[in-house]
């Protein structure tokens, strides 16, 4: 298991290199450069400036300058917050992304995961007609509408929770933007589970259990549950992409002071570091989640154990 | 009286094309120690009959009639009271065992759940109990067996575990659908002998279902024969061989080699399908195939008979 | 039970088209779809208001049925009932065109790996692995901010960015066909590869990549919205259902229609395509649900 987990560390780290490699030049091939918007900027303050950030040099230079500098973990300035360096930034708004998707991660694989159970079992009746009309409705409304809605009627209308803004980061802020993000993924893990509940209750391994007198609940926890987890966890991992893109919007409507406005800041500026240091520090996340969801799968279904 | 009586069950199902009826009518009784096999093509109801009596339908399916097992009613029981009986005091082996065993709990931790729940044994006890068991069956290396998981086993291995699974609480009611189907010829023998030792020594009832009238003639002492979702003909397994009296059985012995018989060529095959569920004749469901079928078994439904120690449901059969 | 149901001999294909039918959501799906092209491609053209018609004497109006603003107008006084149908046009040609584009490489990506297996399928399976590292919307980001506010150049970015999992399902089935007997005759014949790939494998796999093509495009809806809602996508003077919302959102406490109007029609039809990607999937796959 250990080797296992190593290797496929050892294969992330190509992969990794392959996606800066390719996400830095594919950002320099963009037209216009982080001084452009600026119109009335003097030449020579221009070339000035753009020799402090080592801009003035070929793109092949500058590529070799920032991997020696992310050698040693330097993501170098941003353009667009003049006085801070991209570390910086990120140090400051990872805490709230993180608070902010881990939250409503854990709230939509707890809510999504037991109505999807408890459609299952209601198969075909009312609570199961219920439950996934409110399933197929969550799906069908993006968070870029439940945000705005959420905030008339309990910012606006009955004054409850704040409009937006993180405030001093109490709960009181991040209530409304973790339903407005959990929402959508509350929705799609019920589905989910319903339809890998239904599946595996169908089960031949199920017929059997109960056949040797197992009691329901048993019949659920021992024989089904883990089974049905499965796709489930497919979902999750790449459903943390889902996290990250969804609180680039969720943190641009409540003004959240997360990494996901910074992105969205960066590339409409061509702030360079920065957008290199988010979509590095993304995929690596990502690499690590989806080794997480393959450890969880091996220990869920033991056929796909690695050997 | 009888360890298990079964009268008038009907088994139907509800779709979206309107209900399926796929048993209908079936009643039949079983002393302790006997061997009844219920033999009849894919379709015919054999499991689901089973499968409705001890309430393991799908959630479209509904049971009616009467199953006394042990002079207790089983249809309509209450879920809690089907649990103490299935797996405890009637057991059941299904024929697919490749799909039957969870694939992510490991075989003693299944094996054992059943003394854990029906005798509330320790899990050591109840894995000591169920590798005593796999010792019986003969499978090699039992300890082993214990600690792998489903996928990790031979079918022929399955099928065992499968078996243990069901004899752990010493069942009166031994309940077998097609359990030597996927298996070569001497995990077959095993299985058989190991079923003949159980009713021989044990007392133990078993039903054995099968399309193999081979493995019918090894084991059973009676013999009941489906067709259409009901029974056609039941009689003791010695008379049945001698003399099959419905068209339907006769045509199932026709199709089946025998050594006795000298091979000139090909086999024969009953011509044409079984009736869909949704379309049966009124009359007999086997008309339509029956080379001895007049217009009258058309229309009329033969109801079965008592001719000497055997029943059939045929208009053609002489009282 | 009617004569027809046990003599006419169904064919598989027939069969999936019946239990489609059968599906009650499916088909009012399909219809609600169906409505909705039918008036993004009329109103435009038909409505007495136009697409820019503003007039700030107006601006704001609730929805009325004596105007002709039957979804009202927007901060600019202009209808929105025009507008909505326009943007209908937009976001679902992106939805369309992006999932075309997806389907084009991910079905001849994923066909080509899966046929030729070994060193081909590593390295092109392994490409899909790094880009599934990472996040989508971001590389969509960085490719609209690369190639410019073009709205053709969105499709193409959404499309290229969409195939992967597309790729994954050919190349799976692929696989799966690649030694059934009809491919090894048609070897056995010396039929050339890509002819091979086009008249055999690819009508063998295309029923999952249909269904999943279905799920796709409101998907890529709802990816062109996300664009376009952050201020990336659509430009005025063109017009999306993201845009709108956009629009509308900041106004939601004064002239709610704004927000309300465009938002409806996108989550109508998310809700119609998921049913007809679901009765799909349904239909031609009965047993696994």
């Amino acid at each position: 298991m250990g080797g296992y987990i190593l290797k496929r560390l050892l294969i992330g780290v190509p992969t990794l290199f392959i996606i800066i490699t390719a996400s830095f030049f594919l950002m320099r091939s963009a037209p216009g450069g982080p001084f452009d918007a600026e119109v009335d900027l003097d030449p020579a303050v221009k070339a000035n400036l753009e020799a402090t950030y080592g801009l003035d040099l070929p793109v092949s230079g500058q590529y070799v300058r920032f991997l020696g500098a992310l050698s040693h973990f330097d993501f170098g300035p941003s353009t667009t917050y003049p006085d801070r360096s991209v570390g910086e930034l990120i140090s400051d708004g990872l805490p709230v992304t993180l608070r902010l998707g881990l939250t409503a991660k854990a709230l939509a694989a707890a809510l999504g995961m037991t109505a999807g159970i408890v459609a299952a079992r209601n198969r075909n009746g009312p609570i199961d007609a219920a439950v996934m009309g409110a399933a197929s409705l969550g799906i069908a409304l993006p968070n870029f509408v439940v945000a705005p809605a959420l905030t008339l009627v309990f910012g606006v209308y009955l004054h409850l929770l704040p409009v937006a803004g993180w405030g001093d980061g109490s709960a009181r802020y991040w209530i409304l933007p973790v339903i407005a993000l959990a929402l959508p993924q509350i929705a799609a893990i019920a589905r989910i589970m319903r339809g890998a509940m239904l599946e595996i209750l169908s089960a031949d391994y199920v017929r059997t259990a109960r056949a040797k007198g197992m009691p329901e609940n048993r019949v659920l926890w021992r024989h089904v549950m883990r089974a049905a987890f499965l796709p489930v966890m497919t979902y999750l991992g790449p459903a943390a992409a889902a996290v990250v893109t969804g609180s680039v919007i969720v943190e641009q409507l409540f003004g959240l002071p997360g990494i996901g406005r910074f992105f969205v800041q960066g590339a409409m500026n061509r702030d360079y570091s920065l957008v290199m240091g988010i979509v590095i520090l993304y995929a690596t996340v990502l690499i690590l989640l989806n080794l997480l969801v393959d450890i969880a799968y091996g220990w869920l279904d033991p056929r796909a154990r690695v050997k | 009286m009888a360890m298990l009586e079964i009268s008038n069950l009907g088994v139907s199902f509800r779709t979206p094309r309107g209900t399926l009826h796929a048993v209908k009518d079936v009643s039949f009784s079983l002393e302790p120690g006997r061997c009844l096999g219920i033999v009849g093509e894919s379709g015919s109801g054999k499991s689901q009959t089973m499968l409705g009596m001890l309430g393991l339908l799908p959630q479209n399916g509904t049971v009616t009639g009467s199953a006394l097992f042990e002079g207790e009613e089983l249809i309509g029981a209450p879920r809690r009271r089907l649990d103490e009986l299935r797996g405890a005091r009637m057991s059941l082996v299904f024929q697919d065992s490749i799909t039957g065993l969870t694939p992510h709990m490991r075989i003693g931790d299944q094996l054992a759940e059943v003394l854990q729940v029906h005798k509330g044994f320790s899990r050591k006890q109840a894995l000591a109990e169920s590798l005593a068991m796999l010792e019986v069956l003969r499978l090699s290396e039992p300890e082993r067996r214990l600690r792998q998981y489903p996928h990790e086993l031979s079918g022929g291995m399955r099928q065992r575990v499968m078996i243990a699974m069901a004899l752990l609480c010493k069942p009166s009611l031994l309940i077998a659908d097609e359990p030597t189907t996927a298996l070569d010829v001497t995990v077959q023998a095993t299985i058989l002998s190991t079923l003949g030792k159980l009713k021989d020594h044990a007392g133990t009832a078993i039903i054995l279902i099968t399309h193999d009238l081979s493995v019918v003639a090894g084991v059973c002492d009676e013999v009941a024969v489906m067709y259409g979702g009901r029974i056609v003909e039941h009689a003791p397994v010695d008379e049945l061989f001698a003399a099959p009296a419905h068209p339907y059985t006769k045509g199932l012995f026709m199709c089946t080699p025998r050594i006795d018989m000298p091979t000139g060529g090909m086999l024969p095959a009953i011509p044409g399908v079984p009736p869909p569920l949704n379309a049966m004749p009124p009359g007999c469901a086997f008309s339509p195939r029956c080379p001895e079928a007049d217009a009258r078994c058309e229309q009329v439904r033969p109801e079965a008979r008592r001719i000497g120690n055997r029943l059939a449901a045929c208009l053609k059969v002489p009282a | 039970m009617s004569a027809s149901s046990q003599t006419v001999p169904f064919t598989a294909r027939r069969q999936a088209l019946a239990r489609f039918a059968a599906n009650r959501s499916a088909v009012v799906g399909l219809g609600l779809l169906a409505l909705i092209a039918l008036l993004a491609i009329l109103i435009p053209i038909l409505w007495p208001h136009g697409l820019e018609e503003a007039g700030l004497e107006h601006a704001s109006q609730p929805p009325s049925l004596t105007d002709f603003h039957w979804f009202g107008t927007d901060a600019n006084g202009r209808d929105l009932f025009v507008r909505v149908f326009y943007g209908a046009r937009i976001s679902l040609a992106i939805g369309l065109i992006a999932t075309a584009i997806a389907l084009a490489i991910g079905v001849v990506w994923g066909a080509v790996a899966g046929w030729f297996g070994g060193l081909t399928d590593l390295l092109m399976m392994r490409f899909v692995d790094v880009l599934y590292a990472v996040p989508l919307l971001f590389l969509v980001i960085v490719l609209v901010t690369v190639l410019g506010n073009n709205v053709f150049l969105i499709f193409a970015a959404i499309g290229a960015v969409e195939w992967l999992t597309m790729a994954r399902i050919v190349r799976g089935q692929t696989i799966a066909i690649r030694n059934r007997e009809y491919i090894d005759s048609a070897r056995a014949v010396d039929l050339p590869t890509p002819r091979i790939l086009s008249r055999y494998v690819i009508p063998n796999v295309i029923g999952p990549v249909i269904v999943y093509s279905t799920l796709l495009i409101p998907v890529n809806i709802i990816v062109e919205s996300s664009l376009s809602f952050l201020g990336l996508g659509v430009q005025e003077p063109l017009t999306s259902w993201g845009l709108l919302i956009n629009q509308g959102a900041p106004q939601l406490d004064s002239a709610p229609w704004i927000l309300a109007a465009p938002a409806t029609l996108l989550a109508i039809t998310m809700l119609a395509f998921n049913a007809v990607g679901d009765g799909l999937r349904d239909a031609l796959d009965p047993q696994g649900r």
